[in-house]
C-alpha cells in the first residue's frame, strides 16, 4: 500500500520525482556550478554590447566595460562598470560592492551613492551587467527537471531551481532558473519583484570557448510588463585581469583609466 | 488585469514546455536578434581607448525670462532682459604620454548674447575649467598639478564640505545644483593623493594670487582664467576616507583659506534597499554672510573701493556651522527622490531678510543711480558660493528616466524656504533624439509674495530652449 502510493505520486509530482538525482547533488551546488559556468573563476574585464529591441527592431545601443572581481571574504562579486556609449555617458562609472554602489560622473567630477533598489532602474539594470554569484545571493530550491528549449529552440533536460533572496539588497526577490543537468549552463531565468510581479525573463546562449571554460557570450532579457521590449546583451573582450584592491574605492573612481 | 494574464502566462509556461519542448516566451524573441551577427565591436575600440580620449558637444540654448513688476526691492538699471542666449562649444580630453604621465584640459567657450545692457550678454566668456598634469604611480599615489576641480561631499543641493565650489561657477545654465557642478571652475592647485583598501588620503595645495585687473591669469586681459575667482587666497586642504565601515565611509576634512580653518565631515548610510541616508557638515571661525559678501565684493572689484555698508552687519568672526542632511528613495523602475535639509548659519535670519527688504524699500527712490546694487550683489554672493541665503532651507530633487517614451528623462528641482513658504522651482526635460542628439526644455518660477525670499526676487520664471550635438 505504501509502496504504491509512493509510486503515485511519483508519476504525477516532477518534484519528487527529482529526489534520488538530488540525493547527489542538493540545488545549491547546482546553482554554483552554473554560477562557475557564467563567471570566469579569476578577476577578469569584459565588454558589454546592450541593444534594445522594440517591436521587433533595434534601436538604442549601450556599450560597457565591466571589470569584476570575487570578493574572497563574502565569495560576492565586485564590479566597476564604465559607460563607453552613448557619447553622452561616456566615462560614467558605477562601482558595485555588495549593497554598496556609487556612481561617478566625469563631467560633475563627484560620485553619488546609490541604493541597492537603483539597480533595477532602467530595462536591463545595473544589476543585470555586474558579475553575480547567485548561489551567494539566493538560496535555491529544486522544484522540479523539465525539458525546455533554449533561445535558438534547442531542447535541454533541465533542472528547475526555485530561488529566493538570501540577504538584503539582492537585485531580484524570486527567481525561476533553468540549468542543463548535462552540462551546468544557465538556459534560462524568469526574475520576479517583491510583489510576485514578473520583471523579467531571460535567455543564455551562444556560449564559447571564453576564459578556460564554455561560457554564455549573449544574453536576451525580455521585459515582463512590456513584452514587445527585449534587450540583446552580448559580452566580448573577455580577459583576465590583475584588479588591485584599491579600484573598488570610491576615491579611485576618478582616477579609472579604461584599460 | 493585463499584468495578471501575463503573470499567469509567464507561470504557466514552463509547464506547457514540459508538455511540448517549447516555450511560449521564445515567440517574444524577435527574429532580428535571432539573424544578428555573433560580434558587435564597438566604435570606440579603434578611436576613444588610445592615448587620447576626448568628449566634445556643441549646446544652443535660447531663453526667455519674465520678470516681475512688484520687486520691494528694484534691480539696478540694465537687468532686464526679456531674452538671452547662450552658445557653447564645451571640450573635455586626457592626453596619456606614458603609463606614468598625462594631461587634462576641460574646455568651454561660451557664445553669450541678451537684450539691451544685460550683463548676462558679454559677448565671449571663456572657462578654462580644468588643465593639469598627473603622475601615477606604481601602489595607487597621484600628483596633479594645474588647475583642478577637486569636489567633496555627497549631498545633491548644497555641499558644505565641498570646499573649492566658491565663486567657482562663471555661467548658471541651470538651477539645478547637480547641472552646475559640470560647468565651475577648478582651482590652481597642486594635489597628491593615495588610495588603498582601507581608504584614501588626499592633500591640495592652492596659492594665493589676489585680485589684480590688468594681471594677465585675470579676467580682464586674459582668454579667461578667472583665477581672481578662485585662488584670491591661499588654500589647503587634508581630507581622508575611511573604509572601516564601507557602508558609511566617513570622509574628514580640514581646510584652511586665508588662515581661516574648517573642519568638515560627510557619510553616507544605505537604509534597506530603497534609501540612502546622508549627511554633511562643515564648521569654523566665519564672519555673516552679508560681511563676507561685502569684502570680497570689494576684493574682486564688483563693489567700489570705498563702499558703504547700506545693509548693517557685525563683521566680526565667531564660529559657524553648515550642514546638509538628506536622503535618496528610489521607486523601481523610474523615479528617484532626494530630500534635503541645508543649514548656513551665517546665512540670514527671518528678521535680517526682513531688514534687507526694509533697506531696499528705503532706497527704492534712488534706484535708477544704482543705490540697490550692494544690496542684489548680498543675494549674488550666496548664489556665487553655492549656499543658502537664508539660513534654513529645503532642498527636493525627483527624476524620472525613460517617462511615457523611452530616452525621455525629466527632474525636477526645488528650494524651498521654511521661512516664509516661497519656493523656487524647475523642471528639466531632455530628450536624446540620438546617441549624439539630444534636445531639452528648462522651465523654472520663483513663487512666494513680494515680502518672502523667493517672491522678492526679480526673475519671475523662465523658459530655456536646450539642443545639444556631440561628437
Amino acid at each position: 500500500m505504501h509502496r504504491r502510493t509512493l509510486v503515485a505520486l511519483m508519476t504525477v509530482s516532477p518534484v519528487l520525482a527529482a529526489l534520488p538525482a538530488r540525493a547527489q547533488q542538493s540545488a545549491q551546488e547546482i546553482l554554483a556550478a552554473s554560477d562557475r559556468v557564467r563567471n570566469p573563476g579569476t578577476p577578469f574585464s569584459l565588454t558589454n554590447v546592450l541593444t534594445e529591441y522594440r517591436g521587433g527592431k533595434p534601436g538604442d545601443r549601450m556599450v560597457l566595460q565591466v571589470y569584476s572581481k570575487e570578493d574572497t571574504g563574502s565569495g560576492k562579486f565586485r564590479s566597476l562598470v564604465r559607460f563607453v556609449e552613448p557619447p553622452r555617458d561616456e566615462n560614467k562609472l558605477i562601482l558595485q560592492d555588495g549593497l554598496i554602489m556609487w556612481f561617478y560622473d566625469p563631467a560633475a567630477k563627484s560620485s553619488i551613492r546609490l541604493s541597492p533598489q537603483q539597480r533595477l532602474m532602467g530595462q536591463a539594470s545595473n544589476g543585470d551587467v555586474v558579475t553575480v554569484n547567485f548561489a551567494r545571493d539566493y538560496q535555491a530550491s529544486l522544484a522540479g527537471e523539465e525539458t525546455i528549449a533554449d533561445a535558438d529552440r534547442q531542447n535541454h533536460d533541465c533542472w528547475r531551481l526555485d530561488m529566493t533572496a538570501a540577504s538584503e539588497g539582492v537585485t531580484y526577490a524570486r527567481v525561476e532558473y533553468w540549468i542543463a543537468k548535462a552540462t551546468s549552463r544557465p538556459i534560462k531565468g524568469k526574475f520576479y519583484s517583491d510583489s510576485g510581479r514578473l520583471l523579467k525573463t531571460a535567455y543564455y546562449r551562444r556560449y564559447q570557448d571564453v576564459m578556460g571554460g564554455q561560457r554564455p557570450t549573449e544574453t536576451l532579457i525580455i521585459d515582463g510588463v512590456d513584452t514587445q521590449l527585449v534587450t540583446r546583451m552580448l559580452y566580448s573582450d573577455f580577459a583576465p585581469r590583475d584588479i588591485p584592491e584599491s579600484w573598488y574605492q570610491r576615491d579611485y573612481l576618478p582616477r579609472f583609466r579604461p584599460e | 488585469m493585463r499584468l495578471a494574464v501575463l503573470l499567469a502566462g509567464a507561470l504557466l509556461a514552463p509547464g506547457l514546455a514540459l508538455a511540448a519542448g517549447q516555450d511560449a516566451d521564445l515567440d517574444l524573441i524577435p527574429d532580428a536578434i535571432m539573424e544578428a551577427p555573433a560580434s558587435d565591436q564597438p566604435d570606440f575600440v579603434a578611436t576613444r581607448a588610445g592615448q587620447f580620449r576626448w568628449r566634445a558637444f556643441l549646446e544652443e540654448a535660447p531663453a526667455a525670462d519674465f520678470h516681475r513688476d512688484d520687486l520691494l526691492v528694484p534691480l539696478p538699471p540694465g537687468f532686464r532682459a526679456n531674452w538671452r542666449n547662450r552658445l557653447s562649444a564645451d571640450f573635455r580630453g586626457e592626453y596619456r604620454f606614458d603609463p606614468t604621465w598625462s594631461a587634462t584640459i576641460t574646455e568651454r567657450l561660451n557664445f553669450l548674447s541678451a537684450q539691451g545692457s544685460d550683463p548676462r550678454g558679454r559677448d565671449v566668456v571663456n572657462d578654462l575649467s580644468e588643465l593639469y598634469v598627473s603622475w601615477r604611480g606604481r601602489a595607487e599615489n597621484f600628483v596633479d598639478a594645474g588647475r583642478i576641480n577637486l569636489k567633496s561631499g555627497v549631498a545633491l543641493g548644497f555641499n558644505p564640505t565641498d570646499y573649492f565650489r566658491t565663486n567657482a561657477v562663471n555661467i548658471y545654465v541651470s538651477n539645478d545644483p547637480t547641472v552646475l557642478r559640470d560647468n565651475r571652475l577648478g582651482t590652481l592647485m597642486v594635489r597628491a593623493q593615495g588610495v588603498r583598501e582601507i581608504g584614501a588620503v588626499t592633500l591640495a595645495a592652492a596659492p594665493g594670487l589676489g585680485y589684480d585687473p590688468g594681471a594677465w591669469w585675470s579676467d580682464a586681459r586674459s582668454i579667461g582664467l578667472n583665477l581672481q575667482n578662485t585662488n584670491y587666497h591661499s588654500r589647503f586642504l587634508a581630507k581622508t576616507t575611511l573604509n572601516l565601515d564601507r557602508d558609511i565611509t566617513p570622509e574628514v576634512l580640514v581646510y584652511n583659506e586665508g588662515g581661516q580653518t574648517r573642519v568638515g565631515l560627510n557619510a553616507t548610510k544605505g537604509i534597506g534597499d530603497a534609501v540612502v541616508a546622508y549627511a554633511e557638515y562643515s564648521g569654523g571661525r566665519d564672519r555673516p554672510l552679508a560681511a563676507d559678501a561685502l569684502i570680497q565684493g570689494v576684493q574682486l572689484g564688483r563693489l567700489p573701493a570705498n563702499t558703504v555698508p547700506l545693509y548693517q552687519t557685525s563683521f566680526d568672526r565667531r564660529f559657524m556651522s553648515q550642514a546638509a542632511v538628506g536622503f535618496s528613495y528610489a521607486l523601481p523602475p523610474k523615479l528617484s527622490l532626494n530630500v534635503e535639509y541645508h543649514y548656513n548659519q551665517a546665512g540670514f535670519s527671518q528678521s535680517q531678510f526682513d531688514r534687507w527688504i526694509a533697506t531696499g524699500q528705503a532706497l527704492a527712490p534712488y534706484a535708477a543711480l544704482g543705490a540697490t546694487g550692494q544690496l542684489w550683489w548680498l543675494r549674488q554672493y550666496a548664489v556665487n558660493q553655492l549656499e543658502p541665503f537664508m539660513r534654513h532651507q529645503i532642498f527636493v530633487r525627483a527624476a524620472l528616466d525613460n517617462i511615457f517614451v523611452p530616452n525621455l528623462n525629466i527632474s525636477g528641482v526645488a528650494f524651498i524656504s521654511p521661512h516664509d513658504g516661497s519656493f523656487s522651482w524647475q523642471v528639466t526635460t531632455d530628450y536624446a533624439v540620438s546617441p549624439q542628439v539630444s534636445i531639452g526644455a528648462l522651465v523654472g518660477a520663483n513663487v512666494g509674495g513680494p515680502r518672502t525670499v523667493y517672491g522678492s526676487l526679480p526673475q519671475g520664471g523662465s523658459v530655456i530652449g536646450k539642443f545639444r550635438v556631440y561628437f
